[in-house]
């Protein structure tokens, strides 16, 4: 008898959950809606040093857990409007990407959800959840229960992405306004 | 179909409807729904001490000048008091703060739990008569949905609908199959046809991912489960869920059917 056997039950006990998920808006679409008046979006992404990451974390108390942040500047003809920015959210039971835009005085002129995922069930294990994300993009979407078409349920917290807001204004505080 | 999904109400919104073809007024009622919803959580919002509710909340014993929302959701939690019981109680503000499930801002003593005589409604104007404080988060929410959805209609949207965070409500010739998220994972629940539901969960032990509390007037949470009910209107099914909860199962539906309501047994 060969020793697999065992570790193949694991992946079936993942692949069995059920997951929800809507794609709702792709990056340009979230621009356009974010920034009606920009006439063009110019790639400005971030990398940060674990000296700004840090810095991003006192000033917000989220902590900053990639180093590279997908930042847009937003153009009126010559005249930067904006920031567009594009961050994901992890939680127990969501995994979230979404826009940001922030205006040149640093406040936040709207919040549009690019992509909704959740699962939930007993079975379900936080490390499997996540697992599921290592890697993936818009193009690659876990496993989804297609016949899922609307939920009804408790309350799902939108603190993950209030919290990932705050996060980017720090990082618009210590970076973005740094370097314009 | 056109599909949104923002953060909203201390949860995540989603207004989908038909598109008209013209991409500028889709996009102007996208916005102007979804700030429906906004204006209702900028008055009746208990977290934000400069809410219309909190300016109420604050002043025990003087006449406050409100917004008409705010005084029609008064009314509406008010005659609910007294049609339910006392099961659906408004007032249960001061408990839920001692609990740290909501935020104080408050420096006056107030008493945990009080009834629906506590506060009165007049014209436009509302005063706390004994010093409680009022949570609307029990109805405010399927309320925001409805004030969304007689937007759209009033647009003559053919047809649409508003789900903030799981009440959600249906109108127009849709009729949308309904999925309960409950402990066991996803399972189908009904289809929605010009209708609204609500979903509400009773927890034994507190869940930051599911912050909704139900206490009854003792301050006591009900037996464990997920109660889902149908309604014509979204915050009569939300507000429905709380009585259902805190109702023995075997009473649930009759008292469902007395408001109008379907208490859908999973």
């Amino acid at each position: 008898m060969k020793s697999y056997l065992p570790l193949f039950a694991i992946p079936v006990a993942a692949i069995t959950s059920p997951a929800y998920g809507i794609q709702y808006m792709t990056v340009e679409q979230a621009q356009q809606a974010l920034f009606p008046q920009a006439s063009a979006f110019a790639e400005n992404f971030v990398q940060l040093n674990d000296d700004q990451r840090d810095q991003i974390e006192a000033l917000s108390d989220v902590r900053q857990r990639w180093k590279k942040q997908k930042v847009w500047k937003a153009m009126q003809a010559d005249q930067q409007v904006g920031w567009f920015i594009v961050d994901k959210v992890i939680g127990k039971h969501e995994f979230i990407t979404y826009a940001a835009a922030i205006d040149m005085n640093g406040d936040v002129i709207g919040i549009e959800i690019m992509d909704y995922r959740e699962t939930y069930g007993g079975e379900v294990g936080q490390e499997n959840w996540r697992k599921q994300f290592v890697g993936v993009d818009l193009k690659s979407p876990l496993k989804l229960n297609q016949d899922i078409q609307n939920i009804s349920g408790a309350t799902l917290s939108c603190r993950n992405v209030t919290n990932g807001v705050k996060r980017l204004l720090a990082l618009h505080n210590t970076v973005l306004q740094a370097d314009n | 179909m056109i599909k949104r999904m923002r953060p909203l109400l201390g949860t995540f919104v989603e207004i989908g409807f038909n598109a008209s073809g013209d991409s500028e007024m889709d996009q102007r009622r996208i916005e102007q729904a979804f700030s429906e919803i906004e204006n209702i959580q900028s008055q009746m919002s208990f977290h934000n001490p400069n809410s219309d509710l909190s300016r109420l909340n604050k002043t025990p014993g003087e006449w406050v000048d409100l917004p008409s929302e705010t005084i029609h959701l008064l009314h509406l939690a008010q005659s609910l008091y007294f049609e339910s019981n006392g099961l659906f109680n408004c007032t249960v503000g001061g408990h839920l703060v001692d609990q740290n499930i909501l935020p104080t801002h408050f420096s006056h003593d107030y008493k945990p739990i009080g009834s629906g005589d506590d506060f009165e409604v007049n014209g436009l104007s509302a005063r706390i008569n004994r010093p409680i404080l009022i949570t609307l988060d029990g109805i405010a929410k399927g309320f925001a949905v409805d004030q969304a959805i007689n937007y759209l209609i009033e647009e003559k949207v053919e047809s649409g609908w508003v789900n903030a965070g799981g009440d959600l409500r249906v109108f127009g010739n849709l009729e949308m199959p309904i999925h309960q998220r409950n402990e066991h994972g996803y399972q189908s629940l009904t289809k929605l046809k010009d209708q609204a539901l609500a979903t509400s969960r009773a927890n034994r032990y507190a869940d930051p991912s599911f912050p909704g509390v139900i206490v009854n007037h003792k301050g006591q949470t009900p037996e464990a489960g997920t109660i889902s009910v149908t309604a014509p209107s979204a915050w009569i099914a939300d507000a429905l869920t709380k009585v259902l909860a805190l109702t023995p199962e075997n009473d649930r539906e009759a008292i469902a059917k007395k408001f109008g309501a379907n208490y859908l047994k999973v």
